[in-house]
């Protein structure tokens, strides 16, 4: 019905997800800071529904080992011995201060956000000035004997607990002596105990969790054991409280998520004991971050999933009906942009790594079969070329043209650009050369997070690390900067231009949409603002109509010349499906089909949809199920496909070609270190 | 026959069928008293008092007419039981004293009690009246100060009939109840929380903290919820152990540990702050209740299988208080009890299908099972699935021979997919150790499931020429006859059982078989016919066909006494009775038989139709002795009877002269589809057979303290020593003589002999003699026979002379009736009888005691042989009431 395609199915793009290290969030911008294994930063839109705004993909060797928001400021902590301040708009480090004191494994924040602490390897506690926007270290405790593993500030300011290596210290911040050193037992004899997590709440009870997987409550006046609660079966890696100090998740090893909650057990009494709760089981792997966000409870780890649990307890009264199923959500790793570049007309796919670019020959068929055949190739695909990244710093964006003639990278600090010459591509051995075009001297572009080819292969697009558009050209073999837009917002990311290379529309994170005029070189107009970003937006082949994702999956469609949303986007935006509107996955990419200009084309890590404008919606009440598997009589706007889990990329080709790169999940987890062993029961 | 039911409908009203033992001990929680030295457990509508240290019972406090729902100390008395029942009362007793204090009288069956100590009032789950079909209770308190008029003010409505599932929490502060998937909280100020399980599955029990504000819920997934109240939210705490649904928890006195039971047999103790657990596994059946003792040492475990398990705090067994075993998991297709019920001859103990794989030996006179035996030999193990249980090896025959020194067994596995297993086992009974030995096995006794399998009587007279022999017959088509063989050899000598031959009759499947009571004619029935076989040659005597009737034989006895010349046979709507002399149809009746007995003692049969109906008969006549409708005591309706058999009597009869004189030599016990084991009375005498003396006399054996312990053997040495003075045995029976009316005693001639027999010392130290000769415990066994046959013989006609044709052993039987009628006073001739037995024994008894001097004699059969005079006495007596 909607036209049947022959799939080029890509598997070969071996992009492995990394571990979760840390986790921060910040309620005031309803973002979460979080960081993997191979030191790359990543920024969650909690409010948007769980929409990645930006990855800054860390340098080799980085780690981030721990991370603190003060107000629109982000810090990090890592075992290079460097705390530093992230520029969340260049995404750049923008100040770095050595801790004097080896690598850092934990960083804390005082409730007035002018200070920093760390707790670092060689034993002590170092105190950085964060006020005025600097960041300057201001001193260090008395050193100890072992490592500091993490560390807690008390909200009146004056203490700091840390936990080490079979104790917990409380200090004084005014004199930088330890006041307490609470000694934990340890389950054998030579194995010591590690205190992994520790929290200090407002009524001075310490909270800590260790490697014998007991979460412990201490009485911080006296120093003294409240209660210890063999809550997990493994090492508890991490803990976090919520904002009433009430109740406090804990997790580790087990990958088992335990709620402790403050409780009076007994009526008319004072006393207060904690209770613990087991929440859930969802992670495969060792959890190595939890952060309460409300009344959820988000955590991260090993098996580089984010699992989002609904704490919300139960009401007495009236019974809550959705069952256990509905309350967790899962958040993949996957990048949430697209990554992957075509070029068109020659078959040749840009696969990009953090540190290398790969360019893959598609393979190529003149079979046809029915629906589900797999088509045996006449020509294999073929890697044509691997090049590595100048100096190991991360690519962050990157394009290839749509003859594959140009390549176009950019770090976080330049723009490189290459020409390449393909021969006798279909043939088995084709042969290719690269060259660098050169920039200019006078005028070299920026580093950009975001970059375009235009279709005549004279122009590069590109939003700058600074936020504005820019437009070079590609001349004798020499790019320069042709016309940089002025700023007109501190957030960009994303980026299309028209088919007849005439418009370029920039959108932000503060749900704005900017169409520029390339030619011209102007700003055009901005499409309406709504309350949600933007999530994937392309042009129609006729470049006069522009169409929008936003993050509450609606789609909408705007009119460049007549400065309105499209009719059909007027007719039917108040009627998409509510299945469709609770969708979890965001659409990262959206394109029109280019041999029929009535179809667009969205698709998720989950599904591809194809929407066709000359059908009507489906009624609002549909279910995802019935949306799913159409029947033949009523034939309705959406079309979806979920055949394929971890898509990473799918476009369409002339022909009724579509490319189509999908992650199986048993590849892309298979990398994962062993798990705990976990009996479960009945096998 | 229509006739004679109208007749005795007068005396039917005073006939009930009353749970008389076997009652089921677990369905009401038990409770400990205050100072955990007993245990109180509901059996029917009698409560138990049982002793924990010693594992006696106490006391039997009787006075509900229904069963007993539930039991409390009374909260303001700690000596001072409750207890309530269906029959709408609870019931204040002194447990201490065993005595009744009084009762108090409620509008509606009651199922369940509450008390919150210090209070006088008490929670009661009284049910509602309104709705019949969907039972349900309310939640009620009841008063128990002398003057109030008991009106109760409801708390709780649309509670479950099951304790379990509502409790009270600590000083009564909360009423909390599950129903079905929801919990119900409710708080006196008028606060009253509902909440839904979790995960759909359903709440199963509930239990609340002694101290804490929170309750435990388990579930029918296994998991336990503790649920706390805070801020107007529930926080729930979960614990997963139990795979399958959890029957019970408990929460020890100070709310230290919690305890759970379900049904993987295993309980768990949970220690709430660090998360460990301890086990108590393989408990033999799953667990329905949990009791904590009020100091914490003791846990009772009331297990499905009629099972209290009393186990200290460390999980060591302290006791164990066996019922009737119950069959939790069986097939539905052989039925609860595949192996049916018979008597042990020997120990008169009623034997029937136990655990799985086990055999049970259960005391109807004592109320308590005496032993296990475990036929298969096999792990039991225990499947994953309540609904889909394992199949498991299980007896399916069972047969006892004359005196009890064989039992034969059969074992049967089939799940239906592998090809079925089935064993043939003999058993030999040792005197030495007391229990029953294996002695031969049989690998596939036939090729298809076997329908029968009896051995042949061992008739008292004849016993010298016959020998040990025991048939099976099968669905193959064949019956196999088996005898004891020799199997000695150089290292030991032994006997064991082979099959000596194989009869089969037209390629028809041989369906069941009897011996006549002389064992000198085997029936067997193929289909519809009867054959009738000798067993020795094995060749074919006669058939008997009843052209009438096609149907298949259902069942065939042989009559036993003077009827032993009749065979009864049953097909599905017909009760034949052949005679054997003539072979032809003596009379037959339009039943439907389902069940059919007889009596070892008389010539009585007894037979249970579809219809629930019980007569009595002799096969002799067409009339029955009686004939009732069973009906159980407490509910209107009772299942279908499944098996019978009699049991014979203890003690004196207590129904001579009433509608059930045909009980005077052995009482009949049937056991019903719902594991009830069911007797029949009279209305009147609903009182135990266990008389206050027995209660007494077990207090008095009970250790008290270690002085009374000291003061007792002290006091056990004394006593002995005065029993060698006094000679026990012939005090009772001149206390016997003499307490008896002058005028009612028999002739001074028929009083002499027993008189100057009890005299003689060595009649005791004689029988005692066990050591391992059995010609001599046959003997001994063919001495009560003998004067029981005498007894009997007193009524038998003179035409009895006929049967010589039929038999050699009824000859032999007739010969003494000869010498009795020949006498015209049956008194008169018996003591010439025994005098000819007592003269051969005795000389037997020297013999013995010349070969094994020097061996000590242990008085074991005391007690048998002082009977066995009280039985003479009593018969004469009767004899002269008569």
């Amino acid at each position: 019905m909607m036209g049947e395609f022959r799939v080029h199915h890509v598997r070969f793009f071996e992009w492995t997800p990394k571990s979760v290290q840390c986790m921060s969030y910040n309620p005031s911008l309803k973002k979460l800071a979080l960081s993997r294994g191979d030191g790359s930063l990543e920024l969650w839109n909690v409010a948007e529904g769980w929409y990645q705004e930006e990855v800054i993909p860390g340098m080799k060797d980085q780690s981030i080992e721990d991370l603190v928001w003060q107000d629109q400021r982000l810090f990090s902590a890592g075992l290079d011995g460097n705390i530093c301040e992230h520029d969340l708009t260049k995404l750049q480090i923008k100040v770095s201060c050595p801790s004097n004191a080896g690598p850092v494994w934990c960083l804390t924040s005082n409730t007035a956000k002018t200070r920093l602490a760390a707790g670092t390897e060689d034993g002590c506690v170092v105190l950085l000035d964060t006020d005025n926007n600097y960041l300057d270290y201001i001193t260090r405790f008395d050193s100890q004997d072992s490592r500091l593993l993490c560390i807690s500030w008390h909200p009146t300011e004056d203490l700091i607990v840390t936990g080490g290596i079979d104790n917990i210290r409380i200090w004084s911040v005014s004199s930088g002596r330890a006041m307490q050193r609470l000694t934990i037992a340890r389950s054998e004899t030579k194995k010591e105990t590690v205190i992994w997590c520790v929290a200090f709440l407002s009524d001075m009870t310490i909270v800590s969790g260790d490697s014998r997987g007991k979460t412990c409550f201490w009485n911080g006046k006296q120093g003294t054991l409240i209660k210890a609660i063999q809550s997990h079966k493994g090492d508890v890696y991490c803990l976090s409280v919520d904002k009433t100090e009430t109740s406090i998740v804990s997790s580790g090893v087990d990958s088992s998520v335990v709620k402790f909650s403050y409780i009076a057990p007994r009526e008319n009494s004072d006393w207060k004991d904690w209770v613990a709760t087991f929440v859930h089981n969802q992670h495969t792997h060792d959890v190595r971050a939890i952060q309460m966000i409300d009344k959820t409870v988000v955590t991260g780890g090993v098996d580089t999933n984010l699992i989002q649990f609904d704490l919300h307890a139960p009401g007495i009264s009236g019974h809550r009906r959705d069952t256990a199923k509905n309350r967790w959500k899962r958040i993949p790793p996957l990048i949430q942009k697209p990554i992957v570049s075509v070029a068109k007309d020659v078959n040749v796919i840009l696969l990009p790594y953090t540190h290398h670019l790969d360019i893959w020959r598609l393979g190529f068929t003149d079979k046809t079969g029915v629906d589900g055949d797999i088509l045996s190739l006449r020509s294999n695909p073929i890697k044509l070329v691997s090049m590595a990244t100048k100096g190991g710093s991360p690519i962050f964006c990157s394009d290839i043209s749509q003859d594959a003639s140009l390549l176009a990278y950019s770090d976080c600090e330049c723009l490189r650009v290459y020409r390449i010459f393909l021969d006798e591509l279909t043939s088995i051995q084709p042969s290719v050369s690269m060259k660098k075009i050169g920039a200019s001297a006078d005028s070299p572009p920026d580093g950009a997070h975001c970059l375009c080819f235009t279709s005549d292969n004279k122009r590069l697009i590109s939003v700058t690390n600074s936020s504005r558009l820019q437009i070079s050209s590609i001349k004798h073999d020499k790019i320069s900067t042709y016309h940089t837009f002025d700023q007109m917002s501190d957030c960009c990311h994303l980026l299309s231009v028209s088919p007849d290379d005439k418009l370029a529309a920039v959108a932000d994170h503060n749900c704005n949409v900017f169409i520029y005029h390339i030619k011209n070189k102007q700003h055009v107009c901005n499409v309406p603002r709504q309350s949600v970003q933007v999530t994937a937006l392309s042009f129609n082949p006729d470049s006069d109509l522009l169409a929008m994702v936003y993050s509450n999956q609606k789609i909408f469609e705007y009119d460049v010349k007549a400065k309105e949303y499209s009719d059909w986007s007027k007719k039917n935006s108040h009627h998409f499906m509510n299945c469709w509107l609770r969708k979890k996955s965001k659409v990262y990419k959206l394109s029109y089909n280019p041999s029929n200009r009535n179809q667009m084309i969205l698709n998720d890590e989950q599904m591809f949809c194809i929407l066709d404008k000359t059908q009507p919606f489906p009624s609002i009440g549909t279910s995802w199920t019935q949306l799913c598997t159409p029947k033949s009589n009523d034939s309705h706007a959406f079309h979806i496909c979920t055949k394929y889990k971890y898509l990473l990329h799918l476009e369409i080709l002339p022909e009724n070609w579509l490319v189509a790169v999908e992650r199986p999940s048993l590849e892309m987890f298979s990398s994962l270190p062993e798990a705990m062993k976990r009996k479960k029961f009945g096998t | 026959m229509a006739a004679s039911m109208e007749h005795m409908d007068s005396e039917r009203e005073q006939v009930h069928f009353p749970l008389r033992s076997g009652a089921s001990i677990v369905k009401v929680r038990p409770i400990f008293s205050h100072d955990s030295k007993l245990l109180f457990v509901c059996s029917g509508s009698v409560i138990k008092v049982f002793s924990v240290q010693s594992r006696e019972c106490i006391h039997e406090l009787r006075g509900h007419q229904g069963d007993i729902t539930g039991l409390a100390i009374h909260p303001k008395n700690k000596l001072q039981l409750l207890s309530c029942s269906l029959d709408q009362t609870i019931i204040i007793w002194d447990y201490t004293d065993g005595v009744f204090i009084r009762d108090i009288h409620q509008s509606a069956p009651l199922h369940g009690m509450y008390t919150v100590e210090g209070k006088k009032d008490i929670f009661v789950l009284i049910q509602n009246q309104k709705n019949h079909k969907n039972k349900s209770c309310t939640l009620c308190t009841v008063s128990l100060s002398k003057s109030s008029t008991s009106n109760s003010e409801t708390v709780l409505n649309h509670c479950m009939l099951d304790t379990k599932k509502t409790t009270i929490g600590p000083k009564g502060a909360y009423v909390a109840s599950v129903h079905g998937k929801k919990l119900v909280w409710n708080f006196y100020e008028g606060e009253y929380y509902e909440h839904k399980s979790y995960d759909d599955t359903e709440f199963t029990c509930v239990v609340s903290h002694p101290v804490e504000n929170c309750i435990t819920t388990g579930c029918s997934d296994g998991k336990i919820y503790t649920w706390y109240i805070q801020d107007d939210r529930l926080i729930s705490k979960v614990d997963h152990w139990h795979a399958m649904a959890v029957k019970d928890l408990c929460i020890t006195t100070e709310g230290s540990h919690l305890l759970s039971g379900g049904y993987e047999c295993t309980l768990v103790k949970w220690h709430p702050y660090s998360g460990e657990k301890d086990f108590l596994p393989r408990l033999g059946a799953p667990i329905n209740y949990i009791s904590c003792s009020q100091d914490n040492l003791y846990y009772a475990l009331c297990l499905d299988d009629n099972v209290i398990q009393l186990v200290t705090c460390t999980f060591a067994i302290q006791n164990v208080y066996q019922g009737l075993t119950r069959v939790i998991q069986r097939d539905t297709s052989t039925g609860s009890f595949p192996a049916g019920m018979t008597c042990d001859p020997r120990s008169k103990a009623l034997v029937l299908n136990g655990k799985p794989g086990h055999i049970q030996f259960y005391s109807v006179h004592e109320d308590k099972q005496l032993y296990n035996l475990d036929i298969v030999s096999q792990n039991i193990v225990s499947s994953h699935n309540v609904d889909n249980p394992l199949t498991l090896t299980d007896v399916v025959q069972m047969a006892f021979n004359s005196n009890g020194n064989w039992l034969a067994t059969l074992e049967y596995w089939n799940d239906g997919v592998m090809s079925p297993e089935m064993r043939l086992k003999f058993w030999s009974f040792s005197y030495k150790e007391q229990c029953f030995i294996l002695n031969t096995i049989v690998e596939e006794p036939h090729n298809d499931t076997v329908n029968t399998l009896k051995f042949r009587p061992l008739h008292s007279q004849s016993s010298a020429g016959m020998e040990n022999m025991a048939v099976t017959s099968g669905n193959d088509g064949k019956f196999k006859i088996w005898n004891l063989v020799d199997d000695s050899d150089i290292y030991r000598s032994n006997e064991k059982w082979a099959c000596e031959s194989v009869g089969f009759y037209r390629n028809l499947p041989a369906g069941q078989t009897d011996f006549s009571e002389d064992g000198s004619l085997l029936a067997v029935t193929f289909d519809s016919t009867i054959t009738l076989w000798n067993p020795e040659t094995n060749l074919l005597q006669q058939t008997l066909f009843n052209a009438l009737n096609l149907d298949p034989v259902r069942f065939i006895q042989f009559g036993l006494k003077d009827c032993c010349h009749y065979l009864v046979s049953t097909t599905d709507n017909v009760l034949t009775v052949w005679n054997l002399i003539s072979c032809c149809i003596q009379w037959s009746a339009d039943v439907n038989i389902v069940c059919i007995t007889k009596d070892p003692c008389t010539d009585i049969m007894a037979a249970f139709t579809q219809s629930k109906e019980l007569i009595v008969f002799k096969p002799s006549s067409p009339t029955p002795v009686f004939s009732a409708t069973v009906f159980s005591a407490n509910s209107v309706k009772t299942t279908q009877v499944l098996s019978a058999t009699f049991v014979p009597h203890h003690k004196k009869s207590l129904y001579e002269k009433t509608t059930l004189s045909w009980q005077s030599k052995s009482e009949l016990y049937f056991i019903n589809k719902d594991q009830e084991l069911l007797s029949v009375a009279l209305m009147k005498d609903s009182k135990s057979v266990r008389t206050k003396e027995d209660v007494a006399h077990l207090e008095r054996n009970l250790p008290q303290s270690a002085l009374s312990l000291l003061i007792s053997s002290k006091l056990k040495s004394t006593q002995k020593n005065k029993e060698n003075v006094t000679l026990q045995p012939t005090g009772k029976f001149t206390r016997e003589l003499l307490s008896s009316a002058a005028h009612v005693q028999p002739s001074v001639i028929s009083l002499c002999k027993p008189f100057i027999q009890s005299l003689m010392i060595p009649v005791n130290g004689r029988s005692g003699d066990k050591t391992d000769d059995d010609d001599s415990d046959e003997e001994d066994e063919s001495v009560g026979t003998l004067t029981q046959t005498v007894s009997q013989d007193s009524g038998l006609d003179s035409d009895m002379e006929t049967d010589e044709i039929v038999s050699q052993s009824i000859v032999s039987i007739n010969r003494h009736s000869q010498i009795a009628s020949d006498s015209e006073d049956a008194v008169r001739s018996k003591p010439n009888v025994r005098k000819t037995v007592e003269s051969k024994s005795d000389k037997e008894m020297k013999k013995v005691c010349e070969k094994f001097e020097g061996i000590q004699v242990k008085a074991v059969k005391d007690t048998v042989s002082e009977q066995m005079l009280g039985n003479i006495f009593a018969s004469d007596l009767s004899w002269f009431k008569s």
